[in-house]
């Protein structure tokens, strides 16, 4: 297979520059869950060089209504493995490597040393701490978390932007278990790809800077955030 | 004093977000707007002020912008 045919539609649109570049680079998919399954089809589809997809759950019946690289064949067996094999068949063009790991418990500086941006796909305050405290200087993180049919994104710069830790620090209560429909794990899942790809390009639209979508009246909103930094 | 106060928490029941712009004597904190709306201060809230993030004693100034939004960790 030739890479110009498989990418000739997106080629067509964004040029050959930014679709070489993107071959160059390497993300790190923390969280294949729902909105993970979607940023990493997107990138890959877009055709990234190169993802690394961090998770240690398991495929569980209440994934089946949201989480789009798993099948009722894939019940009880690791997701990354899964997800590594769907990806891996899908343009033959990424290299994709699954990482059975629980951020915020097991090293993954190794990892991140070698990429240039993280989407932080994660399902709990705490793991996304963690791995925001991971990020070096030079490095971007896209940040997308949902609930019901609402959404946010935004991306941390460490030292650039408002941190994940300002926005979020000191709530109490997130329950485990919510509720969470598809349409807006495909719609958030697109957005934090496109801005990944953005970042990718120089030119991130979402640092200091949230992006509402709640889709009960379409309604999509940017929130403009200051940093302490500059007053 | 006029504040100009945006609240996303009705994205989830009518779909989209509320705005108001509220006259408020001096030394009204966000705690004291949020009362006022019927929310608990110290509830999960994010809570910006002129996009920065601060807490629920913050004293409010003639012209600021108060956002308020849920804190959503699901993905």
């Amino acid at each position: 297979m030739n890479r110009r045919d498989i990418f000739s539609r997106s080629i067509a649109f964004w040029g050959e520059e930014k679709q070489d570049l993107l071959a160059k680079k390497t993300i790190f998919i923390a969280g294949v869950g729902a909105v993970g399954c979607v940023v990493a089809e997107i990138l890959l589809r877009a055709g990234i060089g190169r993802l690394y997809l961090a998770d240690r759950g398991f495929t569980d019946p209440p994934d089946l209504n949201r989480q789009a690289l798993y099948t009722v064949n894939d019940l009880g067996k690791p997701k990354v493995s899964t997800a590594g094999q769907r990806l891996k068949s899908m343009t033959g063009q990424t290299e994709v490597i699954p990482l059975e790991v629980n951020i915020g418990e097991d090293d993954i500086s190794g990892a991140l040393s070698g990429c240039e941006g993280v989407a932080d796909c994660l399902d709990n305050f705490p793991s996304r701490f963690a791995l925001e405290e991971s990020l070096t200087k030079d490095m971007f993180m896209v940040s997308g978390a949902i609930l019901r049919d609402y959404g946010q994104v935004t991306t941390v710069v460490p030292g650039r932007t408002v941190s994940l830790r300002e926005l979020y620090g000191g709530f109490k209560h997130v329950p485990k278990t919510v509720p969470v429909i598809a349409p807006i794990v495909f719609c958030l899942g697109s957005l934090m790809a496109q801005e990944i790809l953005n970042n990718i390009w120089g030119e991130p639209q979402l640092q200091n800077t949230i992006l509402v979508a709640g889709l009960a009246g379409f309604c999509f909103d940017l929130v403009p955030l200051t940093p302490t930094e500059n007053p | 004093m006029k504040v100009y106060f945006k609240s996303f928490f009705s994205a989830f029941t009518k779909g989209y977000a509320t705005e108001k712009e509220l006259s408020l004597p001096e030394g009204t904190t966000i705690a004291d707007v949020l009362t006022e709306f019927g929310m608990d201060p110290e509830g999960d809230i994010i809570m910006l002020v002129n996009g920065r993030p601060l807490n629920e004693r913050t004293v409010l100034a003639d012209n600021d912008k108060l956002t308020i939004m849920p804190p959503v960790s699901a993905a």
